[in-house]
Order: structure tokens, then sequence, then C-alpha cells
């Protein structure tokens, strides 16, 4: 506050129109102060002349232990030539005043009751914090996994096999085809120094769908033998038709070693191509025998 | 808190902002005056000679010689003549690489200030780059093992063996791929001004390999 | 600042609950608290330093053993079977002779592999001691190579891996074998990796012992 006017707070001046702007580098002019606090008393109204009620709170204040006692400690030097009113209440205090002084505390107890439950035992609530934290785990490992799973089924598709029945024919990739016969191999074939081992000779046909059927003389499809058990064992070609095409017929030798116990339960698998094979991916088909 | 302004304070002029205003003038002015504003010079590659040694990065390399000679032990055939560079190259990688790796550490090489490397010929796939031991070429560099690495250019028949050959040497950085975060050497590159194709891919500038060194040797001509 | 109460109003303050006061927690709790909280921070912090790289990501799954010992992976087996040292690998093959020199060594390791389920080829290299990894030279013809070779299920295929090495890396090697690198590089594919029960003196024994010429077929 300052010394020269007590009605004068400090705190904001309104600035009086025309006022030069403050980077002026001119001399301020000062005004004097205007009182704001504690306001001014109303000009014209006479007391009394309100048409609202105003409630009485007077007794509000001091039978409560709550809200504390709201009333100024430091209240301004009195000023003897404009005895200032009693302020207001400020509406908060008058809000947080419960209205009648008599009953004191009912409602908040039952409100207090209501919001608060008996206290779970703490055996609960770790073990409830703790399936929350297994359960958040699990989620998130399960939707990283199906994302790579979903990833690796993108580049490799899921293998599906299809049964040919002895003697017939089926498509896959651009031709169909048959198994003639698989039967040993001429002894002139056959490798003594691995006599736990049995070369087999395999004919397969293939019927051309299109004219790129012609690309399997030169590329071929992945050819395996392959037991009961799904061992795979590569059956590599030894002759390949001259031409393949559209509706023509050509047909596959295949050489085979597969172990001598299982000479006569090996099937061909075979895949539309190497690479396919390699990973037994997508589409293959199975000859019965 | 504040108080109304003493009436009597002296009146305080403006004086600091247009000192600072002549100071950074005056500071611009004289840096400009000294050529401050200029592009800074390119580094300048190191000029080496015949039998200098330059670590790559990937791998350290002697520059041993410079031959013009008939083909043979695989590097060509007898009856055409080939400049060959002779490089003692160490592998400095931890793993066995390939002495085709060459061809991206020496990013030029001139004969008689007429580039032959970059080939401007789209078909030429470059120079042939060889191991030679015992009389044979190979292709790999195993980690830390000096090898005699040779890099054969064909010469046309009868065009004249040149006099000196200039080779732009390149390094490569320890890199980290932004895609997968995995590492791997790769050529140190720089922007540059834009080559025709990347001029007709509507770019402004292309990525040119940055030359550490420039090995200038004069060239042997050798007779079968 | 001096402000007329009621100027700017006190926050009131909420009804402490008069029935129920708040429990008051023992000390020696408290800091058993703020420990356990500290201490379940810095594992935090100390986890995320076992977070694999990138580089590490794609590194295989290694079944390591020793010579002789059978590596079982989901893939194919390994058994190292035999260790030899040459200075002159020579090829023989139907027409003609192939030698191959080196002023290092040549380390011919003989492997015998297998697979559970399906045709595969395998490939090998070796690791020094300070971890640099040597592919399988290409001075000798890769026909006389197992990486050549058809391993198949129900049987063991043996065959050599030709490296050359320098003489003072010898000490420590181990072989690894896997299957062939894709194009676009595979994530846990699996190796074994055996260790060829090199030490210092075994080693210098076995270079010392080098034979002038090893001769294979292929």
């Amino acid at each position: 506050m300052t010394e020269q006017n007590p009605d004068d707070t400090g705190v904001w001046r309104h600035p009086a129109a025309g006022e030069p702007s403050w980077f002026t580098p001119s001399k301020r002019v000062p005004r004097p102060d205007a009182r704001v606090w504690p306001p001014p008393p109303p000009p014209s109204e006479p007391p009394g002349s309100s048409t609202v009620p105003i409630p009485v709170v007077r007794h509000a204040s001091r039978n409560q232990p709550w809200p504390p006692p709201a009333r100024p400690m430091a209240v301004p030097p009195a000023m003897p030539e404009a005895p200032a009113p009693r302020p207001p209440e400020p509406p908060v205090e008058a809000a947080f005043a419960p209205e009648p002084a008599s009953e004191p505390t009912p409602v908040p107890v039952a409100a207090r009751r209501r919001r608060r439950r008996r206290p779970m035992p703490k055996a609960a609530k770790i073990g409830i914090q703790f399936s929350g934290a297994v359960i958040l785990a699990c989620a998130f490992v399960g939707v990283r996994g199906y994302d790579a799973l979903g990833q690796y089924r993108e580049k490799v598709p899921a293998a599906s096999e299809r049964h040919v029945p002895k003697g017939r024919s089926a498509p896959l990739g651009n031709a169909t085809w048959r198994l003639v016969g698989i039967a040993l191999a001429p002894s002139q074939f056959q490798t003594p120094e691995t006599p736990d081992r049995e070369m087999m000779q395999i004919e397969v046909e293939a019927t051309g769908l299109n004219a790129d059927a012609k690309y399997y003389t030169s590329s071929l499809p992945g050819f395996y033998l392959s037991d009961k058990a799904g061992r795979m064992w590569l059956a590599l070609a030894s002759k390949t038709p001259e031409e393949l095409g559209a509706g023509k017929t050509g047909r596959f030798t295949l050489m085979s070693a597969v172990p001598k116990a299982l000479e006569d339960q090996v099937e061909l698998v075979m895949w539309p191509s190497e690479h396919e094979g390699k990973d037994q991916s997508g589409p293959s088909l199975r000859f019965a025998r | 808190m504040t108080s109304a302004a003493p009436t009597d304070a002296p009146r305080r002029r403006p004086i600091l902002v247009p000192v600072l205003a002549v100071l950074a003038a005056a500071t611009v002015g004289v840096s400009a005056a000294f050529g401050g504003l200029e592009d800074a010079p390119e580094p300048k590659a190191d000029q080496l000679g015949k039998g200098a040694t330059l670590d790559q990065g990937k791998m350290k390399t002697v520059f041993e010689d410079a031959v013009v000679r008939p083909g043979k032990n695989g590097l060509g055939v007898p009856d055409k003549r080939y400049l060959q560079l002779i490089l003692k190259v160490t592998n400095q990688t931890d793993r066995t690489i390939l002495a085709q790796g060459m061809n991206s550490a020496l990013v030029a090489v001139r004969a008689d200030g007429k580039t032959i490397k970059p080939s401007s010929d789209p078909a030429d796939f470059g120079p042939r780059i060889v191991v030679l031991a015992g009389g044979k070429t190979y292709g790999q560099l195993h980690p830390n093992v000096p090898e005699t690495v040779v890099m054969a250019f064909e010469l046309r028949s009868g065009a004249p063996a040149p006099k000196t050959v200039s080779i732009d040497a390149g390094t490569f950085e320890w890199y980290k791929w932004f895609s997968n975060q995995t590492h791997d050497w790769v050529p140190v590159e720089e922007l540059g001004p834009p080559t025709p194709e990347d001029l007709k891919r509507g770019k402004k500038s292309s990525s040119m390999p940055v030359v550490a060194a420039r090995i200038t040797m004069p060239v042997r001509v050798e007779d079968a | 600042m001096v402000t007329h109460p009621g100027f700017v109003p006190d926050a009131p303050a909420r009804p402490s609950p008069q029935g129920a006061p708040r429990a008051r927690v023992p000390v020696w709790r408290r800091v058993l608290g703020a420990i356990a909280g500290l201490a379940l921070a810095c594992g935090a912090v100390y986890v995320q330093s076992l977070v694999l790289t990138p580089d590490q990501l794609n590194d295989p799954i290694t079944t390591s053993g020793g010579m002789h010992d059978e590596l079982v992976t989901d893939r194919f087996s390994t058994r190292v079977e035999r260790l030899e040292f040459a200075r002159t690998v020579r090829v023989k093959q139907t027409y003609t002779t192939d030698e191959a020199t080196t002023d290092n060594i040549f380390l011919i390791v003989k492997v015998g592999a297998t697979t559970p389920r399906r045709p595969t080829r395998l490939d090998a290299h070796l690791l020094t001691a300070d971890g640099l990894r040597f592919e399988p030279t290409d001075r000798v013809a890769a026909t006389a190579s197992m990486a050549d070779k058809w391993v198949q299920p129900g049987w063991w295929r043996s065959g050599f891996f030709f490296f050359e090495v320098p003489k003072p890396a010898v000490a420590g090697l181990r072989l690894v074998v896997a299957e062939p690198e894709t194009l676009f590089g595979d994530t846990w594919v699996a190796e074994t990796s055996a260790d060829l029960g090199l030490d210092e003196t075994e080693a210098e024994r076995m270079v010392g012992a080098a034979k002038d010429v090893y001769e294979v077929t292929g």
C-alpha cells in the first residue's frame, strides 16, 4: 500500500482515455489514485431499497468448527473520512455453511457411507492387480504373435495337400498331373555302397493346361517322395519331356533314394515349383500308389 | 508493489538498440568483406603416389603398381592388352568379402586424364577385379589377410598405353540402416550436382561418393 | 502483498472425516516402500538393457557342442567327424585334376549331417577366437564341397568343407553350419556351432603336421 493515499491499492488503475502508451519516452503524469477497496458506499441507494430478500447468516460462522471463521484478521486501517460498510459475505463461504446450525452432520456421514464401501481384503486386491498385469502381458504377446504369424503367412502360404486317387490326374499350376508308376530303379542306378537305401524310379505324366506349361521342362516342379510320417526325399528328374504346352502331354522320369524299409509305402508329393517345394507352402498333390 | 513513478526520474534515451544494430551490421559487413559469406572450399582430397597406403574403412589398400600387359592366368586373353592396377588389399571387416567390392572402393579411374571408370557405356560392367595368388585368380578376401588384388581394364587394340593413371579412392563407414536398424559397411557419399539420369527423374541433386584420396601412378608397360 | 481477506478467498478445505482418522503408516514401512519402489524402477531400467538390438534379432539360433557331438536343430543335425590341415588341396575330377595352393593353410573339415523331415543343403563358415568369419575358400572347386550335396532324412551324409586360414588364427576355431542364406535373409535361422578343439598346443601340433597334399575326389 502506498503512503500517499490510503485508498490506493496499487494493483491496477484504469488508464485514462488518451493516455500515452507505456513505451513512449515521455514523462508520466501522476494521477490521483481511486479507491477500489473497500468498495465505496453505494452512491444513491438508501438502505432498505433493495427488493431482493437477503438471508440471515448471522450465527453461521460462530457455532461451526468448519468452515473456519473467515472474518478478516487484518482489517485495513480505519478510514475516518469514509467508513466502509461491512463487505458482503463471499458466496463460497455461504455455500459450505450448513444452513441450520442445530443438526450438524447427518447428511455428510450418509454420503461417506455410500462412497466408501468396506475395504477390499488385501489378498484380493493384489490378486486382481496381478491377474490384470498377466492378462495385459498375454494380450500384448498374443497380438504381436498374431501379427508375426500374419506376416509369415503372407510370405509362406499355408500348405494344402490334395490327395489324388490311384491312376487319376489332378491339376496343379499350369498342367494336370498323373502318376504313372513308382518302382525300383534298374540295378545300374542302385548304389551298392549304401545298402540301406533303395533308388526308386517314378514316371509322371503331365498335360499342359496353357502355354506356360512349357516352362516345366526347364524349371521342374518340386517332386518328392514322402512317407506316412511326412518325411520327404528329393526326386530329381533323369528325363524331362522335350516340350509341353496347352493340351500336350509329356512324361517325366524321376529318381529318388529312399530308405529300404519304406520302399513300398512312399508316395509322390509335388509342388508347382521347386521353391514352393522347399518351403512346403501352398497347394500340393499327393498321389496314392 | 508498484508505486507512482517518481516525478524527478531522469529522462532515459533508448541507446542500446541502435548500438546493437550498428554492431550487427558491422559484423556482417566485415564478414562479407573478408569472404565469410562465401561457400567453404571443398576439402581437398589427399594426393598420393605409387606405393601409398590408404585406410578405406572396410579395407586397407596399398597402391602398388599400374602395368599394361597382355592377358594371362585368367586375367583376359593373351592377344589383348590390359591396364592392370595392382593393389594389396587387407579386408578390415569381420567376415570374408569379395574382391569385386573394390569396384565401389575405387570410385573413378582416369588414364592420361580420360575417365575409364565409371564407364560411359552402360553395357560395360566395369573392370574385372580378382585376387591373384599362385598364378591363379580367385574372388575372396578373408578378414585380416592381405591379398594382391588386380583391377584390369581392357585396352583397345592399337591404342597407345597410357602414361599415368589416377585413381579416386572412396571410403566406407559402418552405417546403420534406417529401415531395419541393422549395420553394414556403406560407401561415404555426399550430395553433388545431378547426373543426367537423375535430372530426368526430376531430382535436383544426386549422391556421389566422397573422394578421400587421389592416387596418381606412372604406368609401366610389360610385354609377355 | 497484503490482500484484503475475502478479496482472494482461501480455497475452503474439505471436511476431514472425523470418524476414521487417517491411519498412521510407520516410518519403517515407508522406507521399505521407497526401497521397493526404487528397486522396481531400477529393475525396469535394467531390463531395458537386455532388449536385443536389431542386429542381434537377426542372429541365428545356435546349438553348440564340440568335436564328434551330434548337434541337433529342428531343421538338421550335424557332427564334425574329422579335421585335417594341408598346404595343398588336390581335387580329382573325372578328367581333370585341380590343385589349390595358399600362403596360409587349408583346413579340411569332414562333417556328417542329416535332417529330420525334408531335404536340404548346408553351408558352413569358421569363426575365429576373436569373432572373424571365414567363408569356405573358393580356391577348392565347389563340386568337392559338402555345400553342393543334398542332406536327406533317414541317413547321415558326410562331406568336406575347405577353409583357408592364417596360421595364427587357427587356435580356438569353431565351425558353424547352417542352411544357405536366402536372398532377403531369414530370422531365427537354425545353426550348429562346433568347437573344433584347437587350443594353442593342439593348433600348433596340427598345423605342424599339415599334409603337403590332401587329395579328394569331386
